[in-house]
């Protein structure tokens, strides 16, 4: 039985910063068809 | 393993985020110009079409303008075609006109050369005329002039004859004077004459054989059937008549064996002598 690692390592990090930079990305999508005058649903 | 994978998976999951990253952000930075670029475009497209539409309605109202062009072009050209026409008929029948004026003007001109050649040889024969008639009128001349010298011979014989018959009578004057002395001394006249007097002359009958008269008309000579033959002599005097009546006095001034040549004494005329008149020396028996 092993325990569980509470502790956050490295690759959670990395996780991090890939959702982050999914997020940055989408938002930068967004962005850019808006400029089209693209509105949501 | 199994975090061998895992951490593989989580390093590619970071990768592939943060160039998802990347490409959204360059999207967006360049998705500005794109649009202006797209803007500038459809500006420029409209432009073009509006261009291209004003080029359309230009090219229709110059088609209009070419088709009206055109269809005037066609109505002149035909005009011109008939008008080309009309002239080229009018030139036929100038040209008929042209080869029928030339025909009737070597017509004319040898009507021309035959009356040339007719004008110069009357004229030649108005030169010989004009040459007799010079000669002519020369000769008229010449005649005046021996008119004008008979004239004067006349006028001199006129006058001999005047100054004969003055002669004449102042013989005759004499004649009377000495026979008034013959018989103032008891002498007839013609006692002792010849033979030859009226009362021996015979009579002799005859015809007026022919008669002509002179131009003037003023003397008339009888030609008689008795002559020489019939003791007819020159300077006899003849009686005419005709029937019962007396019609004039003839003197003898030829003689011819059958004939004699008389001229009628005017003034002893009493009617016109006529062919088969009756010719005696004297009257009674």
């Amino acid at each position: 039985m092993s325990q569980p690692n509470s502790d956050p390592n490295i690759y959670d990090g990395l996780m991090f910063v890939a959702l982050s930079a999914v997020v940055v990305g989408i938002i930068f999508l967004v962005m850019a068809l808006g400029q089209y005058g693209w509105s949501g649903p | 393993m199994n975090n061998i994978v895992g951490k593989m998976l989580i390093v590619l999951n970071l990768v592939f985020c943060i160039l998802f990253m990347c490409f959204a952000g360059a999207v967006y930075t360049f998705a500005g110009a794109w649009k202006d670029k797209a803007l500038d475009l459809e500006g420029r497209l409209e432009v073009a079409q509006k261009a291209t539409e004003d080029a359309n309605s230009a090219r229709d109202r110059e088609t209009k303008q070419l088709n009206a062009l055109l269809s005037a072009a066609t109505s002149e050209r035909d005009l011109v075609k008939a008008q080309l026409q009309d002239a080229q008929t009018a030139d036929a029948s100038s040209r008929a006109q042209l080869a029928q004026a030339e025909q009737e003007r070597d017509k004319a001109l040898a009507d021309a050369e035959v009356a040339s050649t007719e004008a110069s040889a009357r004229v030649a024969e108005a030169e010989v005329l004009n040459k007799e008639v010079q000669s002519l009128r020369d000769r008229i001349n010449q005649l005046i002039q021996r008119a004008r010298t008979t004239e004067d011979s006349l006028l001199d014989l006129q006058g001999r004859l005047a100054s004969a018959e003055k002669r004449e009578t102042d013989l005759l004057a004499d004649n009377g004077k000495l026979r008034d002395q013959l018989r103032s001394n008891d002498i007839e006249p013609g006692e002792f004459g010849d033979s030859s007097t009226e009362e021996g002359v015979a009579r002799v009958d005859g015809f007026v054989e022919g008669l002509i008269r002179n131009q003037a008309r003023t003397q008339e000579l009888v030609q008689i059937t008795i002559g020489s033959d019939d003791k007819i002599r020159k300077d006899m005097s003849m009686i005419v008549y005709r029937g019962g009546n007396y019609i004039c006095e003839a003197r003898v001034i030829k003689v011819y064996p059958d004939k004699a040549i008389c001229v009628v004494d005017e003034k002893t005329r009493t009617d016109t002598i006529e062919r088969g008149d009756n010719v005696t020396t004297k009257l009674g028996s």
